[in-house]
């Protein structure tokens, strides 16, 4: 680039040219949302078996969402070390999802405390209430549709499942991560990998 | 009467520097290089005029072994960007102002 004066026209044209080049740097791997998507997606099938089947030890299967929270570490180490800047949106999404972990915790407490005076299947709905809410958000904020049209069908899903009995409700749940975090993410990560061909 | 454009801004390179840092919270030296076409040179000298007018923040630091230049704007190159697009958006619409 030149290091010469310019006109006027020239700035805003440099400018606008600049901030788009900043914008379409910017590439989510959609591995996240995959990772996550599937250990829902189990965890609500295997326990909806489970309760079917009358299997009480695999219930155990929803701890695969702790034991989750390794390689999503491991994920973003890797992430992190291989970007060469942070963006906006990285910092809004990564202090969303960081809310979103601690709420599913408290959530988590809440549901053993009460577990005995409420209905299982007001749970499942409150879950997925709370799926949809950091969903819609990333989607908007990262202009991805296909996350805040998961989003919405959480929350549909969540009041569909009221009509349902237990275990019933669990399937559901496992639905919205699929449409919430597995597709999206898959969307996501096909992009990625269309758009780091390109750049080979 | 027209607003005089802040000299510092008013170059290509730095320009598009402020205006990468503008649209991110931070960035290393390799990914403006890259974004701006400038030789590393070229880049670190007009870094250095950003950074001695407070303009931008720059943190030297080693990662994997390599040493990684981080910038960051300021709220003062925040703020004398938004001064400087006024002043030329009066520039570009003379009857506005």
């Amino acid at each position: 680039m030149q290091e010469e004066k310019f006109s006027p026209q020239e700035s805003l044209h440099l400018i606008s040219e600049t901030i788009s080049k900043a914008k379409a740097s910017y590439h989510d791997t959609g591995i996240g949302p995959i990772l996550w998507g599937c250990v829902v997606t189990i965890c609500g099938l295997v326990s909806f078996y489970a309760s079917m089947y009358k299997i009480s030890w695999l219930y155990s299967v929803w701890f695969l969402t702790i034991i989750a929270i390794v390689p999503q570490i491991l994920i973003s180490i890797k992430e992190r070390k291989q970007r060469k800047f942070v963006s906006h949106n990285d910092v809004a999404t990564s202090a969303i999802w960081t809310t979103f972990g601690f709420s599913m915790m408290v959530l988590s407490i809440i549901e053993n405390i009460m577990r005995a005076k409420y209905d299982l299947g007001m749970h499942s709905a409150v879950y997925m209430l709370v799926y949809g809410i950091p969903t819609i958000i990333t989607g908007s904020i990262c202009n991805i549709k296909s996350m805040v049209v998961g989003g919405i069908l959480c929350w549909i899903f969540a009041i569909a499942s009221t009509f349902f009995p237990y275990p019933f409700p669990l399937l559901f749940m496992a639905a919205s991560a699929v449409v919430a975090w597995l597709i999206p993410g898959l969307m996501v990560n096909a992009k990625y990998r269309k758009q780091k061909a390109a750049n080979v | 009467m027209f607003k005089e454009l802040d000299p510092i801004l008013h170059s290509q390179l730095r320009l598009a520097v402020v205006s990468l840092l503008i649209s991110v919270k931070e960035a290393e030296f390799t990914f403006l290089k890259e974004k701006t076409n400038s030789t590393a040179g070229n880049l670190s000298v007009q870094i250095n005029k950003l950074k001695e007018v407070e303009y931008i923040e720059v943190t030297k630091q080693f990662k994997d072994n390599y040493p990684q230049t981080i910038c960051r704007i300021t709220k003062k190159g925040i703020d004398a960007f938004e001064t400087y697009v006024k002043a030329l958006q009066g520039y570009m619409n003379p009857n506005g102002q």
